[in-house]
């Protein structure tokens, strides 16, 4: 929020919808370091674990936990800056965490694994020696994009330069291996690159996007099996002038992917499991920022405009985008300048 | 590029105020020297009146007034360009020039140069930005000094002399202060300038500093019209060349500018009397409406101009000499307008000088002839010797003399500039001007008893006998404290040795992070690891909190995705436990200058505790 073309008086926000109430709150104890660099977010069992990107002279990032819905929080640190993906940190169910950092001109791209809360980590794999793994060597292997925890064992999702192959490598016995998805054969041609992924207590999720030539395809896959056997969805085609802006998860395994448009409608399109075709919800308002899918509710758009949230829900009786709620975010416009 | 320029606003009072009274400081060495030149003008006058009431100075004199007068083209170009020194002098007495010369004139010179060419500019504007008094100063004075020389010495040795040092510092202006007048960047024109201002004043000072029978036939001044000629045919070629935006004017608001069109939008946008600005902006318009018409013109005049001058045939030349003049006058009008004003103006600008050489150069090739030096002039034998004529003949004395005061006044900014550019430490002027002044304070310091980085106990009684620099410093700030920290280290450097005297202490300063993991980070991040006297501290929040309200430090959380707010200051505590120095550490525009100024000025203060304990 705030003046998003101004990187230093763009801010990062935390916002948390408390449970039993339909108004979205600012309220999270202060975080107490600039957000300018971005938040990655890591949801797990016992809690939240946020990520503080570097930003102007910081170049590493601290790490906040809550274990209570944002009401006391504890602090951990990585010594290096989290990579600019919002998939850089993932946690699971025992409070063990992963994270993504370096890459993009901040040094060579790692792997690290929490070693005891959230100060210590260890090095997993780097880059290059994960794309000099058997399976990666097939796939071309490019840029880690993300990283997660399937049941105790990280797995690290990455683009391909070699057409059709999806870049999954999950760590077996000490071992990474390539575990990637296969595609329809009609996307075989494709470069693929990993922009999502989550885990569930035994399911992996995981969401592509395929490019042949202009055209770019979304398709999201499923394993229940730690990356045996897998379900894809039907291929989402991304229309001309849409850029991705949010994926999130859905209730269950599902997924949702929303589009911006420069000029014209946004795009908000659903997939609620393997097997499922994507479903188009009529277009969020322009500015929306992402959407959020409460259990037992009807989604809401969060439109950002400066200090300003403006949380729109979708009626399900005529389909439309109603406003609910407007708040308004205490900016320190300067204060990392 | 952060760190260079100061980043500080070019009217900054203090940075303003510090450079006139360095101005008038240098002004009274300047009477100075001019009341020594009395003095010695007057002892001198003395004596050649003594030696004339004896009858021995009237064979030099009668020797003395058998000397064929000055060449017109080189009196012309002597004291024309003596006159433009003195007026770029003045030029750089402008209230803007020390903290506007460097960000708005030079850098911007270089920014579409070759990256060699960035790296020369570089060593003027970390130099300029790291002394923003004395070396502004300097070119005042170096400047009025060589107009002045000029201007008094029209023959001999030091007349020569003064065109070589119109060139030396011609050469540092162009290649420092112009970026190579800018000819290895895009866009090059001789409409806009090229190659450069100052290469006139340097081609003008060639010219003094050639021995005087060059003067004596037309081969010089064919010299000089044949070289302005090849210049012009090639500035024409250039205006011709495709696709360089000159043909294009713009046709309608909403397409782009052509690039002589929007070169003169901008100029007229210059702070200026409102009838140059809209002399600029009529022509801009007219550039915009006839883009073709215009730069058809200007090829086949400088083509025209620059054949006339290759032809090197009196007539022909005269017609192209005009015309040129002409042209030259026009383009400085309405393309150039004036190149002095804005604040930071430093000549006005290529025309004039330019100008100025091929009518020297006409001048020198059609009435040479009448003044060659007879061969019996001409012969050592035949002249009287220098300290004879400087006895005998009171016009050379007075040259001489005032020749040797205007050195003088060129020394009166060359000196501090020479001291300056050894001096890699920036002036405090540019802390004082972010911070003010540190304050002087005398009670004891409050205890403390903390944790550093190490894992060590650090209590403020176990600093006792060393002198202690004690900042609060946020270990996850994204803006401020690493440069603080930054500037400590730079503070240490600068002590040497002395430094084993020093403590560094900062004291962690966010509620949130106190853990030591978060110092060990900030250490490595800011590269404090080797810096042997560097302590940061945290402790328990109540710890900290008790310390910060001893110290008058404010910490509080700030919302919203921003960063602790927290005071920033240093104090500097004596050996006996006693706060001597309270300093404003607010880094300000966080430049390489102002950083490595705030690190004089802390610096200052150590010694200060240090020295009287």
């Amino acid at each position: 929020m705030g003046r998003l073309d101004q990187p230093p008086n763009t801010f990062w926000q935390l916002l948390f919808l408390p449970t039993g109430t339909s108004s979205w709150s600012d309220e999270v104890e202060a975080t107490a370091v600039a957000t300018n660099g971005g938040l990655v977010l890591a949801a797990g069992g016992r809690g939240l674990v946020v990520g503080v990107r570097p930003s102007n002279r910081l170049r590493f990032s601290p790490l906040i936990a809550s274990s209570d819905a944002g009401r006391t929080w504890s602090n951990g640190l990585l010594s290096e800056g989290l990579a600019e993906h919002p998939q850089a940190l993932a946690v699971d169910d025992t409070g063990q965490a992963v994270a993504l950092v370096g890459g993009r001109g901040e040094g060579l791209a790692r792997v690290l694994l929490s070693a005891a809360g959230l100060s210590r980590w260890k090095t997993l794999t780097t880059a290059s020696s994960l794309a000099a793994v058997p399976g990666a060597k097939a796939c071309g292997l490019g840029e880690i994009t993300a990283v997660s925890l399937l049941a105790g064992s990280p797995v690290a999702g990455a683009s391909c330069a070699r057409p059709g192959v999806v870049g999954i490598l999950a760590r077996r016995t000490g071992k990474w291996e390539l575990i990637g998805p296969p595609l329809p054969s009609s996307l075989h041609r494709g470069r693929v690159e990993v922009l999502a992924m989550t885990t569930t207590a035994t399911t992996l999720t995981v969401l592509v996007a395929v490019s042949i030539g202009a055209a770019d395809d979304l398709v999201a896959a499923w394993s229940a099996d730690g990356g045996q056997d897998w379900r894809t969805s039907t291929a989402l085609p991304v229309s001309e002038g849409l850029q991705l802006a949010s994926v999130g998860q859905v209730s269950g395994d599902g997924l949702f992917v929303l589009m911006n448009r420069r000029t014209g409608a946004d795009e908000l399109d659903v997939v609620d499991g393997p097997g499922v075709p994507w479903t188009s919800l009529p277009s969020p308002p322009a500015g929306t920022a992402t959407v959020a899918f409460p259990p037992g509710a009807t989604p809401e758009a969060l439109v950002v405009h400066e200090a300003a949230l403006t949380v729109l829900g979708l009626t399900s009786a005529s389909s439309a985008w109603v406003q609910s709620q407007v708040l308004r975010v205490p900016i320190q416009y300067g204060s990392s300048n | 590029m952060s760190g260079m320029g100061t980043g500080l606003n070019s009217n900054n009072p203090t940075v303003v105020s510090a450079f006139h009274a360095a101005l008038l400081k240098q002004g009274l060495v300047v009477l100075l020297v001019l009341f020594l030149v009395a003095v010695a003008w007057n002892l001198l006058r003395s004596a050649q009146l003594r030696q004339a009431a004896g009858g021995e100075g009237e064979v030099v004199a009668a020797a003395e007034s058998r000397f064929i007068p000055e060449p017109v083209a080189r009196r012309l170009l002597r004291v024309s360009f003596g006159l433009i020194w003195i007026f770029d002098g003045v030029l750089q007495a402008q209230a803007s020039m020390p903290l506007g010369m460097a960000p708005e004139v030079i850098k911007p010179a270089a920014a579409n140069s070759p990256t060699w060419v960035q790296h020369l500019v570089n060593a003027l504007v970390t130099l300029w930005s790291y002394h923003p008094v004395n070396v502004p100063a300097a070119a005042v004075w170096i400047q009025i000094g060589i107009g002045v020389w000029l201007l008094v010495a029209p023959r001999g040795t030091w007349s020569r002399l003064g065109g070589a040092a119109s060139v030396g510092w011609g050469l540092v202006v162009w290649v420092f202060g112009e970026a190579l007048g800018q000819v290895l960047s895009p866009g090059l024109t001789w409409l806009f300038g090229a190659p450069g201002a100052v290469v006139f004043y340097c081609a003008a000072g060639i010219l003094l500093a050639l021995p005087e029978r060059s003067w004596a036939t037309p081969r010089l001044g064919r010299t000089v019209l044949r070289l302005m000629g090849f210049f012009f045919a090639g500035m024409a070629v250039l205006q011709a060349w495709p696709g360089r935006g000159f043909w294009q004017g713009q046709p309608n608001p909403s397409a782009a500018a052509g690039t002589l069109t929007s070169m003169v939008q901008q100029m007229a946008q210059t702070p200026q009397p409102r009838v140059f600005s809209s002399i600029a902006s009529s022509f801009a318009g007219f550039d915009a409406a006839h883009g073709w018409a215009v730069n058809l013109f200007a090829v086949i005049a400088l083509a025209l101009v620059g054949a006339s001058f290759l032809s090197a045939r009196p007539r022909v030349v005269r017609v192209g000499v005009v015309a040129g003049v002409v042209l030259c006058l026009a383009d400085w009008v309405l393309i150039e307008d004036l190149g002095f004003f804005g604040g930071v103006g430093t000549d006005p600008n290529s025309m004039i000088p330019m100008a100025l050489v091929f009518v020297a150069g006409y001048i020198a090739l059609t009435r040479a002839r009448g003044t060659e030096v007879p061969a019996t002039m001409a012969t050592k034998s035949a002249a009287p010797s220098w300290r004879e004529r400087l006895l005998a003949r009171p016009t050379y004395t007075f040259r001489t003399i005032a020749a040797i005061g205007a050195l003088g006044i060129t020394l009166v900014g060359a000196a501090p500039m020479a001291l300056a550019a050894t001096d890699p430490h920036a002036d405090p002027i540019l802390s004082e001007a972010v911070d003010g002044t540190p304050s002087a304070v005398d009670h004891v310091a409050p205890s403390f008893r903390l944790t550093d980085q190490y894992d060590k106990t650090v209590s403020l009684q176990s600093l006792r006998g060393k002198v202690v620099a004690l900042t609060f410093l946020d270990p996850v700030c994204t803006s401020d404290c690493p440069l603080i920290a930054q500037e400590f280290r730079d503070a240490d450097g600068i002590l040497g040795s002395e430094s084993r005297r020093v403590e560094l202490v900062a004291i962690d300063a966010n509620p949130r992070y106190v853990t030591r993991d978060y110092l060990v980070a900030f250490d490595q991040q800011e590269r404090l690891g080797d810096v042997a006297n560097w302590r940061y501290l945290t402790g328990t929040l109540p710890q900290l909190e008790q310390t910060w309200s001893a110290y008058g430090a404010q910490v509080s959380y700030a919302p919203a995705g921003a960063m602790v707010a927290h005071s920033e200051f240093a104090v500097v505590i004596d050996g006996r436990g006693r706060m001597r120095y309270m300093l404003d550490a607010d880094p300000g525009p966080g430049t390489e200058a102002t950083q490595s100024s705030f690190a004089v000025t802390l610096a200052d203060a150590l010694e200060q505790a240090m020295a009287n304990p």
